[in-house]
């Protein structure tokens, strides 16, 4: 049969989910997808310290949202679920599935003031709910509202997805022996290995600085087909605090996009990528810190650092973008809250302007981009009183673009003023608006040759 | 053959590639012939095909069709201009996915805005001026615009702006097309999007009627023309706003014929020669995720299979033999009917065609043989060569129907499977060898009898 049958199956079984992967019990990832794609790398992080501390069985779910234990934001929920034990030379597969339930902007000093944290936590077990477990997370002030149901529809789904799984096992070849996925995850590592070899080898360094005030040192060293990131050299968190499973896959987000590696997300791919960081350095938090705000401007960073580095080794035709994005969350008396979905790297698909303005005292005076700048432009105005909060970064401190490139133009958030002028506003805060107020959001996304 | 005029009716699927024709009196078969448009016009077609039928009148004709897919592959837009609120000109782009890589659907010579506003609980807080509007049509007339979108924000709580404007271009011999909103799905540029699509397409869906028309108008009443099937099974002929949903006609109405014939729960598994997909006439689906975002099409639930007929043979990235992503269509299509340059799924299975009509009689020996050199050429290169000719075919044949099993077995949600379409005899046999949990029904009818039967319904 084709090498490549555990990634044909694994990418059909999770053609519906955004964020997912399917693993063995020994903690090879053999297909990862996410819409955050620096999350691919902590499926694995995820698996092992989650069944560290609670054994589950084919059938049971187990949820975590922890940062630090290989998941993302705490709005993104990870579910955990074996889909069949071990049997001989079987190893036993593993289902993580990860979604987003009211995502906001919780920028804090510590991790648990962003929201409810969820440590690995079994909520299905023997086919019965942990209620008194999910009674427990919805009685918890941060939890969001109507999250138990949404946990009980989403646990009622999982075991829809185990079914057609079983269902397919039935006629369709799908236990794969270890040697099998031995042999695919060789392979992955081989192409992976070749892809990075087809182009230019050599060393580059990057640096950026946050205007929170870290500095990211970032030596790149690309030899015989493997990437060694070197971050020796940046500063401590002061207020971006990096995970290090996120540092890692914001790495591998860089590699995948640059040489194209979309369909080696497993484990062979990711070995081709070896990430050192130094203990104390903010690319290497630890609990208690808040990760919201490194899991977007601490990602962004490295993924920059990254592109600039590989840009000065290889040389491509590719756009070098700075990965950087400008977020809004807009918080109106009456209890409603409007985060914005906008990103040159994802567009403006989710964003509305009739269904936004319906539901929040908003409304939008002006909407532009232009491609060929990666640049995007938007203007409204608030309609009622509300508090804003925004974040973005590299405003203080441009990054100093590659020989041949000219860096972008800093994301901006302005107001305007009763005079009629625009006032850029700092790269993040947050401050109470009076009904009228027009602000304009700029983003600037690429690095012009 | 002498029927009586008032009985017999026509069922038309007219796809990318192939129309298939069945006539029918009393709902029994009189003739059924499938013809590839590449050689043979749908106008001259349908004469020979009534010729042949030995039938001079036929009561009514209905129309399933998936030709609108056809346009997508060129470059929409033609002379639609867009106008929008001023400020908001590219939002439809702007909304695009960045992934999919599709072409704008609009051109930007041909966008448009004015200055007006209503606000989301309907208030006219700018109404547009005439002067707006004057100038406006002397634009629209330099760049030869002949279909207009109009996409005005809020449009569907206030449509004044809309309305004033739409009766000045109206009154210049414009075609206007305002989006149809709807309170599911209150995303204005989902609704914007289909206006846009059901206008770019307009022009080619209205030469395709006419054509239609004008080859069965010696057959049908005076006056009456044919009927096509939208996504949810009702009919229409001139409604612009409909043509989009012509796409999954046929699968609305396959589902309501066949779930009166079947009380418990089925799957629809469509093997035709230009697709493959999974139906459940249980479900609705309401959205159709488009190469252009997402767009609010209610229509039954349908999933293509991972494999398409005419799915192209290529190396993977592992450097073995498989199959592609691309689905080449039959223009030129798959080797062996002689005209095609690259393999395909089909051609792994040229010998068991000979019987389907359309294709069996293009068979072409030298188009087979280049086939099979050029797959031999294609197992030298890749990571594991193979010894012999017949086992390449065998080896793919069984990786194709390991991933089009492995793709049923994931994606239907009911143990019972009716089976249709012109390929089905040719797979069926096989699925039920490896899907033995599932209960496959291949139907003697073809696909057509059950638009007829739809048609029947509509026609009483």
């Amino acid at each position: 049969m084709l090498s490549n049958w555990i990634h044909e199956v694994a990418d059909l079984f999770l053609s519906a989910e955004k964020s997912a992967a399917l693993l063995t019990h020994d903690g090879d990832l053999l297909h990862t997808k996410s819409d955050l794609p620096f999350e691919i790398t902590g499926f694995k992080n995820l698996a092992e310290n989650s069944l560290k501390y609670v054994p589950l069985k084919a059938g049971d779910v187990m949820i975590t949202n922890d940062s630090y234990s290989g998941g993302s934001f705490l709005h993104r929920y990870s579910f955990l679920m074996p889909l069949r034990p071990a049997d001989g030379a079987h190893p036993g597969l593993l289902l993580c599935v990860r979604r987003e339930f009211s995502p906001g902007l919780n920028i804090c000093r510590v991790l648990d003031d962003e929201g409810l944290r969820i440590p690995p936590t079994p909520i299905l077990q023997s086919g019965q709910l942990m209620t008194p477990i999910i009674e427990a997370m919805s009685l918890h002030p941060c939890c969001p509202k109507d999250f138990k149901s949404w946990l009980q529809a989403t646990v009622s789904e999982l075991g829809e997805l185990r079914r057609k799984w079983l269902s397919a096992e039935k006629s369709c070849r799908l236990q794969f022996s270890s040697a099998e996925i031995k042999k695919y995850l060789q392979f992955s590592q081989k192409y992976v290995t070749e892809k990075i070899l087809e182009k230019a080898q050599g060393d580059a360094r990057s640096e950026v600085r946050l205007d929170s005030g870290e500095v990211l040192k970032l030596h790149l060293e690309i030899h015989d087909g493997l990437i060694k990131a070197d971050f020796s050299g940046s500063s401590p968190g002061f207020k971006t605090h990096v995970p290090d499973v996120a540092t890692f896959g914001a790495c591998y987000e860089a590699l995948s996009n640059f040489y194209e590696l979309k369909m080696f997300n497993n484990s062979g791919g990711f070995s081709c990528l070896q990430v050192t960081k130094p203990l104390g350095c903010f690319l290497n938090a630890k609990y208690p810190s808040s990760t919201h705000q490194g899991l977007r401007t601490g990602v962004a960073a490295v993924q920059l650092a990254m592109n600039m580095a590989l840009h000065q080794i290889v040389k491509s035709p590719q756009p070098l973008r700075s990965e950087n994005d400008l977020k809004i969350e807009m918080a109106f008396a009456e209890g409603s809250r409007w985060l914005s979905k906008w990103s040159l790297k994802s567009g403006c698909e989710a964003l509305s302007v009739e269904k936004i303005e319906s539901r929040y005292p908003l409304r939008f005076l002006k909407l532009e981009k232009d491609p060929e700048k990666f640049q995007l432009n938007l203007e409204f105005k608030t309609l009622a009183p509300c508090q804003v909060r925004w974040l973005t970064d590299f405003t203080l401190n441009p990054p100093r673009a590659p020989r041949g490139f000219k860096a972008p133009l800093p994301n901006l958030f302005e107001r305007l003023n009763d005079k009629g002028e625009w006032i850029a506003l700092p790269s993040q805060g947050s401050t109470d608006l009076p009904p009228g107020t027009c602000l304009r959001a700029s983003l600037h996304g690429a690095f012009v040759r | 053959m002498a029927q009586a005029e008032t009985d017999v009716i026509l069922a038309l699927y007219i796809s990318e590639s192939f129309v298939e024709a069945h006539l029918s009196h009393n709902q029994k078969l009189i003739h059924f012939n499938r013809w590839y448009l590449g050689k043979e016009g749908l106008k001259g077609g349908l004469q020979k095909f009534f010729l042949e039928a030995g039938i001079e009148k036929a009561r009514k004709a209905f129309v399933a069709s998936r030709f609108v897919e056809k346009i997508f592959a060129y470059r929409l837009g033609g002379s639609v201009a867009i106008l929008t609120t001023q400020g908001f000109e590219n939002w439809s782009g702007l909304r695009q996915p960045v992934q999919q890589k599709a072409a704008p659907l609009s051109s930007a010579d041909l966008m448009f805005s004015l200055e007006e506003r209503c606000t989301s609980d309907g208030h006219i807080e700018k109404e547009v001026s005439d002067a707006d509007i004057t100038a406006l049509i002397e634009k629209l007339r330099q760049k030869q615009a002949k279909r207009i979108c109009i996409h005005f924000l809020n449009a569907a709580k206030n449509p004044h702006n809309q309305n004033k404007v739409k009766e000045a271009l109206v009154k210049e011999n414009f075609e206007v097309f305002l989006p149809a909103f709807c309170a599911e799905d209150p995303d204005e540029v989902s609704a914007w999007r289909r206006n846009i699509l059901n206008a770019s397409v307009s022009g080619t869906f209205e030469e395709v009627q006419e054509e239609l028309n004008e080859g069965l108008k010696p057959f049908l009443p005076e006056g009456e023309r044919a009927a096509f099937f939208s996504s949810e099974a009702t009919l229409f002929d001139r409604e612009g706003h409909l043509r989009l949903s012509s796409l999954w006609g046929a699968y609305g109405a396959w589902a309501r014929s066949l779930k009166k014939q079947n009380p418990e729960k089925f799957n629809i598994l469509f093997l035709g020669l230009e697709q493959f997909c999974l139906l459940n006439p249980e479900k609705q689906t309401h959205i159709w995720q488009s190469p252009w975002g997402h767009i609010h099409m209610p229509q039954v639930q349908n999933q293509p299979l991972s494999l398409q007929p005419t799915t192209v043979i290529e190396l993977s990235p592992w450097g073995e033999l498989s199959f592609g992503t691309q689905d080449l269509g039959f223009e030129p299509g798959p080797m062996f009917m002689g005209r095609g340059q690259i393999p395909t799924l089909l051609d792994l299975w040229s010998e068991s065609t000979g019987d389907i009509q359309g294709v069996g009689e293009r068979r072409s020996p030298t188009g087979l043989q280049k086939f099979k050199n050029q797959l031999w050429a294609l197992n030298k290169t890749s990571s594991n060569p193979i010894d012999s000719e017949d086992q390449i075919v065998s080896r793919l044949r069984e990786v194709a129907l390991r991933k089009l099993t492995l793709s049923l077995a994931m994606q239907a949600d009911s143990p019972k499977i009716i089976c249709l379409g012109a390929l089905a005899p040719v797979f069926v046999p096989e699925f039920k060898k490896r899907l033995s949990h599932f209960q496959f029904e291949l139907r003697p009818e073809t696909e057509t009898a059950f638009l007829l039967s739809q048609g029947h319904e509509h026609a009483l």
